[in-house]
């Protein structure tokens, strides 16, 4: 009958269908094998551009420097207005208030970056032993690929290196991934970081763009600034020379456009989409002025953190030597007298915002109830885009961003510029006694400008190094980072607290500045922040290594 | 929407009518001759007739179904004997012997054990039963008001841990496990896994829970949580009769705690400013202190005078009123003894008790029987529904089902929690808002309900299946079957973004002017009138080949089957969204422009094979023994390795009937004992797809040269070895009833060996390895012991000269696990931060040992952080290293489902009303005070941190807070959040877990059936009004309003509800 027939038929055609292991054999839908992604350059190089995002991320537009906020807030110069339990608000000031706060685990979080930095790591000497498994590319191509997976191990390694002194190598010879692999000492550890920059060096073509990719430029660069920390003098004044006689790069004209997409003082810069808005970061929405958000639309309060007192008065004269501040340190009247902003070098006025600054066709008012408005630390816990110092944050943060039209913001993130490679130049050179370039490559930082300079030698040299580097990299993510390399971090960030003017506006147009504490209590830096706790996971699974003696 | 109903049903219609012809006239064709008509009544003992009581020709699938009146016609030899069997009586064979009439009158069955119990690909006798089935009719799910299966099963059935974490409508199932198992139960509808989510509660014929590896091996692939098999219901033969059946109620929170009014904001605000203050030595002593609001603001908020900018509202009110529901539902059932159907169609409607939430559901479900031809028996099944749910633009709340996470900052129920109480509703035309502190956003829960913009979803899912079973007719007891299901389900999803305003209020503080401040949406403004729409769809195709074999030689008797079982599935999804659109009145993509991010899609494959067997063997019912298997393969796993892709999951089990021995005769009072036990292997490949690849996926883009480009990043570290997880399930038990069913007691011990465990691996590794090591692994192992009871007792008595019947069955459970191995656990850590011979559920968390009381007792203890004050809470320094900090945590507290779970049932009825109340509690497990996260950082809640981020606290809290009018305080020291370490009050610690034992009423039903004399005059056969409420009270001893069941973290979500429903029940 036929329904018997169909029957059969059917039972039949179902064992066919299973008869077979292929059945179950798939293919993903949404991902792509490893043969297929190193079969050809062009594939290869996506792979590559996920190592592109470790920039953003170490850089102060993302969370990996510090995870509480930028890493000026637990210096001297910046101050982070809420007393909410957040990152960008209460935390930043904890850590810089030391004390017994700052356990191995809670320094870890914010600060430690070793689980994020050795996956970085893993997937980069994944890379690069995949492209030697399965690759056939030219001579060209290979160089290219390796040249830039190189530097960014490099680049990884000098953040680790900067944070915990010595630390576990890994290369690409995967099958010395083991669980108990002990730290490197840290001349080896300088050696592999210097091999990887001097590679990517060698290998990579030069080009002025700083937004396509990594340059030779850009990894001789980043091999001066590294060799800084590691102290390796000759290298680190070989690479920047190279920089330097390139020929490809230049000091801007004004320093307020260093920062700039595509400036010619930019060696790397990760950038966003500016079109379209699809890859971009928040940070003026954080750092804007308070005002933005009923002037501008901006839809959270901005004025997270703000610069201190402190590194405005780090801001010489626009003729050289600094204003005497003695009248506006005043902490019961105050002053009626207007502060000399602007008598201040460029670079104070292309970094902070002061009262009566302008900023997208305003005035800043960061005054009791101005537009932008005071806010008193921790009594008025509530700042809601207030500032706590009397400035706001002018240097990276997009004034031709407009919040209405979109929040995300666009500028690009400077990795490194030349402005640096000449300071690491001037150390370099000061400290091989080669006092000449250093005097000249000081003068170039301080034209720019339209400072005057006096070549130096010896302490006072090395004092001008330092006194540039913190003004003119200001805000950049360095001058913490450089005050724990010269070991002066204890002692400049201990028993002290950060100040701010308060602004009253008076009936008669006129405004009273009085010097107020921005804290409550003195900073601290314990000299066991001079190297990062191993994170507890680390020890509780490498029985290699164990903890700092310091972080015990 | 109604008229796509109506087209939709118009073409249905027309389809099963032409099925209908088209089977008809099969049967006709093959319908055979036969020697005699016989002809009859069914009556139970009282007389009255008995309809629907299955009729068929012993040792064939012929027969036929009693009508309405309990008469059946049915053609057979003289030889022939009749099987008369009914759900509820104990069946009985008649020889025809040339008789042409045959009265039947049927004995109710007590016992229940004739009842015939669903298991794996198949149904047996409950007698028979080798392995642990419970199982429950769909007229007793219906007892408890609910528009979904899901949540009316915990405690109705002994095995089932039932958590349901919202009452939202449309997103109000519970979550079910079966016998302490982490992982999920799998779900069996008509024979196929399929979604139980929107089926009628009507249409449910059974509910059948298999829990040992016995009953469950059949299924082998996911079966290792156990399986719960939904029936739905088939037709009866007779004229066609029509059930209607309606509800109508309303719902409130079931549990919600109350937060502060106005003048108590203002109180206890000042309080904890003041004791911020007083710890940060801002002020010295509390006569130092100018509080933040005044005599004359809390005047103001009292004078009943809104437009002043004050008022004394209270929001938690404003936002969960009263929500109303209503289903209805008609069946038809009715056919010939060839040709059975049955038909329903619902309708339900559900609007939330926050305004807004609105979710309908249409149901359709047909189930067609034919008897093609005297071997032949075909049983088509179709069912649909079509959902439309619709929320506001924000999500009500958290719906975490495991507790990981917390949805929503901006929440609905976040923002009515977030809302200050002395805030009047509008200002200047404006809904007021709060300002949340961590975000810096406004918080108006009544713009986010109404003019925020909505959620739409549109969803319309289709279930198919067509069975043919074919008798052998040269081989008897031979059948072959074959089962082909094709389910699509696919929705289509809209939600529109207004963009409003709101006046916020300033965050309160010292010498502010109370100015509100107009402020745009916390989605913030610059898209404009934004939208997205999206489709998803879902494909499933199933198709199942068996051969059964049964046959009986002396008293032995064997059942075999074999199965061969495929499964496709596919599902894809799109969606793409638009931004500026000119008005909200037409939300249409191509009314806007394209967002920053505009499109995305995804889609996905899966398959799997089966092999299965089961053979069965009794001797005189009395010795049973039954081995099954299943052969498994999944494509989760690599088929270049050999015997990873593949599994095998036997199971054996054997049951002695004692009380069938001649030895056992003499004891009158026992109807049957019986001892159980089992043996079996489950399977789980619940692991996420392609991990013994190893692959590159898409990561974000770059700009590079002012142009994206495509970031690939690899995905998992292969595991080629991956392979199936497997459940060693061990059960042994016994039944029994006595005195004709007024005693039954079944009791059930197991233990379940979870091994090879697919597990994400990492956590014993180092950092430095930057995660090379395969992602997936067999490792873990694990067990669950426990035990089940259930204990019935029902009985008749004679009140009033009627019938009073009553039942009482209680049921409870206990299970516990522990882990045997957990290869995440490091190598040099303590023992207490060890997994192994561990609950399962612990997580790690400090152990408080109470509130600091003295400044003595804080300088001699060890602190996280930075120096306590007193009021905060004190943790034990379990290393001993004179810190707290991470290493001092501890793996505590116990699972949130309880260990210890209660069932009890009491039901009875007399002349007509009948009663049934459903009692569940359980006992052994910790509530925490939804609190505290378990991610080893700190974090606070508005259930445990007093003005969180700014928000109204629940009374219990700040009414108990330390502070220096309360120094004997319960709860951490009251803070509006300006202590540097106020946040340690909330690191997950053991201060924040409570016993959450609780009995509640889940549901209690009272209905009256008119007498059937007064109905026949008017062609009635049946009416039932009846009254139900669900969730009705809850003892605990929780702060009043946490909910035992509510999700684990949360800042706010939809609470369950509590509902009141009248309704009727009409059969023409």
């Amino acid at each position: 009958m036929k329904i018997r027939k169909i029957y059969i038929i059917l039972l039949g055609a179902m064992l066919c269908l299973v008869s077979c292991n292929n059945y179950l054999t798939l293919t993903p839908t949404d991902s792509a094998s490893d043969k297929l992604v190193w079969s050809s350059p062009t594939y290869a190089q996506l792979a590559v551009n996920d190592f592109y995002h470790y920039l953003y991320y170490l850089g102060n537009f993302g969370s990996g420097d510090c995870d509480a906020g930028m890493t000026e807030a637990l210096t001297d110069e910046f101050k982070y207005g809420s007393a909410n339990y957040n990152a960008m608000c209460y935390i930043p000031s904890e850590i810089s208030y030391g004390g017994s706060t700052l356990t191995a685990n809670y320094v870890d979080v914010y600060l430690g970056n070793w689980s994020t930095d050795y996956g970085y790591i893993c997937r980069i000497n994944e890379a690069i032993y995949k492209m030697k498994k399965y690759s056939s590319f030219t001579d060209a191509d290979t160089k290219n690929l390796m040249g830039q997976m190189r530097f960014f191990r490099g680049y990884i390694y000098l953040d680790l290196m900067k944070r915990y002194k010595q630390v576990i190598l890994y290369d690409e010879n995967m099958d010395n991934y083991k669980n108990n692999t002990a730290l490197s000492s840290d001349s080896t550890c300088w050696n592999f970081v210097e091999a990887d920059f001097e590679y990517a060096a060698h290998n990579l073509s030069a080009s002025g763009v700083p937004d396509n990719g990594i340059t030779k430029g850009a990894a001789f660069a980043m091999l001066s600034r590294a060799m800084l920390y590691a102290q390796r003098w000759n290298v680190a004044k070989a690479a920047a020379d190279s920089v330097i006689n390139s020929g490809l790069y230049k000091l801007t004209g004004s320093y307020a456009n260093a920062q700039n997409r595509d400036s010619d003082e930019a060696i790397l810069q990760y950038a966003f989409d500016t079109k379209n808005y699809t890859t971009y970061h928040s940070f003026d929405s954080y750092y804007a002025p308070g005002g933005d958000k009923a002037a501008d639309g901006n839809n959270i309060s901005g004025g997270y953190g703000t610069p201190t007192q402190e590194i405005v008065e780090s801001y010489e004269l626009a003729t050289g030597g600094f204003p005497d501040w003695s009248l506006w340190h005043n902490t019961t009247t105050g002053t009626d007298s207007v502060p000399p902003y602007s008598k201040l070098e460029p670079r104070f006025a292309a970094s902070i915002l002061y009262n009566g600054s302008s900023w997208k066709g305003r005035k800043i008012e960061p005054y009791v109830g101005g537009t932008d408005g005071w806010c008193t630390w921790f009594v008025d816990s509530a700042p809601d885009g207030r500032t706590t110092t009397g400035y706001y944050l002018r240097k990276l943060v997009d004034e031709s961003h407009h919040f209405t039209v979109t929040q995300n913001s666009t500028q690009p993130w400077t990795v490194i510029r030349y402005a640096e490679v000449l300071l690491n130049y001037a150390e370099a050179c000061y400290q091989t006694k080669d006092y000449a370039d250093a005097n000249a490559a000081i003068r170039k930082i301080r034209t720019r400008v339209g400072l005057p300079y006096a070549d130096k030698s010896s302490a006072d040299l090395m004092a001008a190094i330092r006194q540039e580097r913190k003004v003119e990299l200001a805000f950049e993510g360095q001058y913490y980072w450089d005050m724990r390399r010269w070991g002066l971090a204890e002692s400049a960030f201990s028993n002290y607290r950060t100040h701010g003017l308060k602004i009253v506006k008076n009936d008669d147009d006129t405004y009273t500045y009085t010097y107020v504490e921005t804290d409550t209590k003195d900073r601290e830096f314990p000299s066991k922040m001079y190297r990062f706790p191993l994170p507890q996971t680390e020890i509780a699974n490498n029985s290699a290594v164990s903890q700092f003696a310091d972080w015990k | 929407m109604l008229i796509f109903m109506e087209r939709l049903n118009f073409k249905k219609e027309k389809y099963l009518i032409a099925k209908t012809l088209l089977f008809v006239g099969f049967a006709l064709f093959f319908s055979p001759m036969f020697g005699q008509v016989v002809n009859g009544t069914v009556t139970d003992a009282t007389g009255a007739t008995l309809p629907g009581v299955s009729v068929t020709v012993k040792g064939t699938t012929r027969g036929t179904v009693t009508d309405m009146n309990g008469a059946y016609e049915l053609k057979v030899t003289p030889k022939s004997t009749l099987v008369f069997s009914s759900v509820g009586m104990v069946s009985k064979l008649v020889r025809v012997e040339e008789k042409p009439i045959v009265n039947v009158v049927l004995q109710e069955n007590v016992t229940g054990l004739g009842d015939v119990v669903v298991v794996g690909y198949g149904k047996q006798r409950k007698s028979s039963l080798t392995g642990a089935v419970s199982a429950v009719s769909g007229d007793d799910l219906l007892k408890t008001p609910s528009t979904n299966v899901s949540s009316v099963l915990g405690g109705r059935l002994p095995g089932i841990s039932s958590v349901q974490v919202s009452g939202e409508p449309g997103d109000d199932q519970a979550s079910l496990r079966i016998r302490g198992s982490i992982n999920s139960a799998m779900y069996i509808v008509d024979g196929i896994p399929r979604s139980i989510n929107d089926i009628d509660p009507n249409d449910v014929e059974s509910v059948s829970v298999l829990k040992d590896g016995a009953a469950a091996a059949v299924y082998g692939l996911d079966a290792s949580g156990g399986v719960i098999i939904i029936t739905t219901k088939h037709g009866m033969a007779g004229k066609t009769e029509f059930t209607y059946n309606g509800t109508f109620g309303i719902s409130q929170n079931a549990n919600f705690p109350k937060f502060m009014n106005g003048p108590q904001f203002a109180y206890y605000y000042n309080m904890g400013d003041m004791m911020d203050k007083l710890a940060n030595g801002i002020i010295s002593s509390s006569s130092n202190y100018t509080p933040i609001f005044t005599q004359d603001n809390i005047k103001e908020m009292t004078n009943g005078d809104p437009t002043d900018g004050w008022d004394n509202v209270d929001y938690i009110k404003k936002v969960f009123g009263t929500g109303t529901n209503q289903k209805h539902s008609i069946t038809a059932t009715g056919g010939t003894d060839k040709l059975r159907y049955y038909t329903s169609l619902g309708f339900m409607n559900q609007s939330g008790n926050i305004d807004n939430f609105n979710f309908r559901r249409y149901n359709l479900r047909s189930n067609i029987d034919v008897d093609v031809a005297p071997n032949v028996h075909m049983i088509l099944g179709i069912a649909g529904n079509v959902d439309n749910n619709h929320k506001p633009a924000f999500n009500s709340g958290g719906t975490d089902s495991d507790g990981s996470s917390e949805e929503g900052w901006l929440s609905i129920a976040h923002q009515a929690i977030m809302m200050h109480p002395y805030l009047p509703e509008t200002y200047g035309g404006l809904y007021t808002a709060t300002i949340q502190n961590n975000i810096g956003l406004p918080n108006s829960p009544l713009a986010a309900i109404y003019q925020s913009g909505y959620q739409k979803t549109q969803s319309f899912d289709i279930q198919t299946n067509l069975s043919l079973q074919w008798n052998i007719p040269w081989v008897p007891g031979l059948s072959l079957k074959v089962n082909g299901s094709y389910d699509y389900e696919s929705s289509h999803n809209k939600n529109l973004n207004t963009p409003y305003y709101v006046e916020e209020a300033p965050k309160p503080a010292a010498g502010i002017s109370w100015a509100f401040v107009k402020t745009a949406d916390p989605r913030g403004i610059s898209n404009g009138i934004n939208m997205g729409e999206g489709n998803t769809s879902f494909t499933q195709l199933i198709g199942q080949g068996s051969a059964n074999y049964v046959h009986a030689f002396g008293k032995n008797h064997i059942d075999a089957l074999a199965l061969m079982e495929i499964h496709d599935n596919t599902s894809y999804s799109m969606a793409a969204y638009a931004k500026n659109l000119s008005f909200p009145d037409l939300p249409e993509l191509s009314y806007g422009t394209a967002t920053d991010s505009p499109i995305s899609g995804y889609s996905g494959h899966t398959r799997s094979v089966g092999f299965v067997y089961r053979l069965k063997y009794d001797y005189a019912d009395k010795y049973l023994a039954e081995l099954t298997g299943r052969y498994d393969g999944s494509y989760k796993f690599s088929g270049n390795v050999k015997g990873k892709r593949w599994g095998y999951f036997p199971s054996a089990s054997v049951a002695w009937r004692i009380s069938k021995e001649n030895f056992m005769e003499n004891l009158k009072f026992l109807d049957d004992l019986k001892v159980r036990a089992s043996i079996g292997l489950l399977g789980n490949d619940n692991v996420s797809e392609y991990s013994f690849l190893s692959q590159y996926s898409i990561d974000g883009q770059i700009v590079m040269n002012q142009t994206l480009a495509n970031a690939l990043a690899r995905v998992v570290i292969a595991n080629p070895n991956l392979t199936w997880e497997k459940t060693l399930s061990y059960n042994s038990g016994f039944d029994f009833t006595m005195w004709g069913g007024k005693l039954s007691v079944d009791f059930d011990g197991f233990y379940n060996y979870t091994y090879d465990m697919l597990t994400y691996n990492g956590g014993s590794y180092p950092p430095s390895m930057g995660g090379y090591f395969v992602s997936y692994l067999n490792s873990d192992k694990m067990d669950v012991k426990g035990f089940e009871l259930t204990v019935g007792h029902r009985n008749k008595l004679m009140l009033g000269g009627k019938p009073f019947n009553y039942g009482i069955n209680a049921n409870m459970t206990y299970a516990i696990n522990r882990y045997l191995k957990y290869v995440n656990d490091s190598p040099n850590i303590p023992d207490w931060r060890k997994h192994v011979g561990r609950s399962v559920d612990a997580n790690y968390g400090w152990i408080a040992e109470g509130l600091y009381k003295t400044e003595d007792e804080i300088s001699n203890s060890a602190w996280y952080g930075t120096r306590p004050n007193i009021g905060d809470i004190k943790y034990k320094d379990l290393n001993g290293d004179g810190k707290i900090d991470d290493n001092d945590r501890a793996l505590i507290g116990r699972s949130n489902r309880p260990r210890l779970t209660f069932g009890a049932d009491l039901n009875c009825s007399w002349n007509g009303f009948d009663m049934d109340a459903q009692f569940t509690g359980g006992t052994q497990f910790d509530v925490s005070l939804t609190g505290t996260y378990y991610n080893g950082n700190d974090d606070n809640t508005v259930w445990t941190q007093t003005f969180k981020e700014g928000a109204n606290s629940p009374i219990y809290l700040v009414k108990n807070a330390y502070s220096e009018a309360n120094p004997n305080g319960t709860f951490p020291r009251i803070t509006v959040g300006n202590l540097s370490h106020g946040g340690d009050n909330g690191l997950a610690s053991t201060f924040w877990l409570r016993n959450g034992r609780y009995i509640r009423l889940k549901s209690a039903q009272l209905g009256y059936s008119l007498p059937r004399t007064l109905l026949a005059k008017v062609n009635i056969q049946g009416l039932r009004l009846f009254v139900q409420g669900s969730n009705i009270f809850t003892i605990d001893g929780l702060p009043k309003g946490i909910d035992p069941e509510s999700p684990r973290v949360n800042n706010g979500y939809y609470p369950q509800q509590r509902t009141y429903m009248g309704g009727v029940t009409l059969t023409f």
